[in-house]
């Protein structure tokens, strides 16, 4: 990855993002009113309609929603993210990591801007706590998931066009089994240990433990999840380099 | 002499039907040998459908041939495109950076050269409302421009066409020979036998997949002329 190819995946991240702003009458609004509307249809559903919670219900809600969010938009968008690239790599050369770090990069910048509105929302809640210091560890363990996972699905995507719609089917099992709505420590026994095998349950308890508990990481749990992420970059690159002159003959 | 690039007994493959693995194979391109020199130009002849596209894709890297060699003698090879990766709601001057980073330019050379390029394309007034706005023509001439932003050690280029109005036309086209005169290293490719003559030190025939031919541009001509 030379600097022409990190200068050009900023300057794209950036103009996509610009063009999505351009796009509706509210413009950049819209980076802060979707994720409002968004946990805001989650509130309602879990708080008013269904009565559940307890104390902090509300803002364990949103840290898991908001944490959840991001993985999902960005892998959803990985789905087709090499496929829909095809006119544009038939004519110049590009190294194909360049088309999921653009989607990486947009969909990081989008979430770092919800995650302000959250510490806003938590800060007002009155839970900030010197435990946030822990943010930016948690930040990159979860930037480096969402690589793993997205650098994998893209390069997997054009050769097995099949995944795209197991993928979808998968995310939205990982996303009820992530413990957004629950809490996934009462659960004993296989289910319990089923569900520990889902990365994003460490990330998004690891998240609530920073913001809401007042704690630092289980740093045990974060380790793990921190190596998988890494063997999964690994892989994904590889894929990326081996298929590089093969993707633009795909259909 | 020294060819900066050679490709010895290139072929390329394609399997018919959707699957990666099985299928009957077709051979695009079966065998073919080149090479070019330091600041010649190669034209590329042959009849529609045998596989020039697909040649100059493998000669600027974008797919890997199935069998045979690419000799590279550290050079650069890239096609001439225009109005790539241009997004409409982008405005021109945006879109200039964006298309000519993808095509390898510098951001720090197109910046330097923006009003040379904007110019060029004589859109000084246009340059910074959004591309959908722009006519057709505006367009063209933007990417035209833009192109010529690129500098790679081989050009390659697929038809020598002008593009916008008759005026535009006559000087882009006049550019893009300005550039194939020059001591740059360009592959061409073109059914006009005429623009070959005139632009080309010697030139390749191929047919079916195969370089049948090579050699000095006059000869190997009117050797396809003949076979026509």
């Amino acid at each position: 990855m030379t600097p022409h190819y990190l200068q050009l995946i900023l300057y794209k991240a950036r103009a996509d993002l610009k063009v999505e702003a351009a796009r509706g009458y509210m413009g950049m609004l819209w980076w802060v009113l979707e994720p409002v509307l968004y946990m805001g249809a989650f509130y309602i559903i879990f708080s008013v309609a269904l009565q559940r919670g307890g104390e902090h219900f509300v803002p364990w809600l949103l840290i898991g929603l908001v944490a959840w969010k991001w993985f999902d938009t960005t892998v959803r968008m990985s789905l087709n993210a090499i496929t829909a690239g095809k006119g544009l790599m038939s004519q110049v050369y590009l190294p194909k990591v360049f088309f999921p770090a653009v989607v990486i990069l947009k969909n990081t910048v989008k979430f770092l801007v919800t995650l302000g509105l959250l510490l806003l929302f938590l800060l007002f809640y009155g839970v900030g706590s010197w435990s946030w210091l822990a943010i930016p560890l948690l930040l990159v363990a979860q930037l480096l998931l969402v690589c793993g996972v997205t650098f994998s699905v893209a390069a997997l995507t054009p050769l097995y066009p099949d995944l795209k719609l197991l993928m979808n089917n998968v995310l939205m099992l990982m996303f009820f089994l992530s413990g957004v709505f629950f809490d996934t420590s009462n659960l004993q026994g296989w289910l319990g240990m089923l569900l520990d095998l889902n990365p994003m349950v460490h990330i998004i308890h690891a998240w609530r433990d920073v913001l809401l508990f007042g704690q630092w990481p289980d740093m045990f749990h974060l380790i793990v999840v921190l190596l998988f992420s890494v063997a999964m970059c690994w892989l994904g690159l590889f894929l990326l380099h081996r298929y590089d002159r093969l993707y633009p003959r795909l259909a | 002499m020294n060819p900066v690039l050679a490709l010895e007994n290139v072929g390329v493959a394609y399997r018919r039907g959707r699957s990666l693995r099985s299928g009957e194979l077709y051979w695009a391109l079966k065998d073919i040998s080149l090479s070019l020199g330091h600041g010649e130009t190669l034209g590329v002849i042959g009849r529609n459908g045998v596989g020039k596209t697909t040649l100059l894709k493998v000669i600027a890297g974008i797919i890997a041939p199935d069998r045979g060699q690419i000799r590279n003698a550290g050079v650069s090879a890239s096609l001439l495109s225009l109005q790539v990766g241009f997004v409409p709601l982008l405005t021109g001057r945006e879109n200039a950076i964006l298309s000519g980073m993808l095509l390898g330019a510098p951001k720090s050379r197109i910046e330097e050269n923006m009003d040379e390029l904007v110019a060029f394309a004589e859109l000084e007034e246009f340059i910074d409302e959004p591309v959908s706005s722009y006519s057709a023509g505006m367009r063209a001439r933007l990417g035209f421009s833009v192109a010529m932003q690129a500098n790679p050690d081989v050009l390659l280029i697929d038809e020598v066409l002008g593009v916008g109005d008759a005026a535009f036309r006559k000087k882009s086209s006049e550019e893009i020979q300005r550039r194939i005169r020059s001591n740059r290293s360009v592959i061409l490719v073109s059914h006009n036998t005429q623009v070959m003559a005139k632009l080309c030190d010697r030139v390749v025939w191929i047919e079916q997949g195969v370089s049948r031919m090579q050699g000095e541009a006059g000869e190997v001509l009117a050797a396809y002329e003949a076979s026509v």
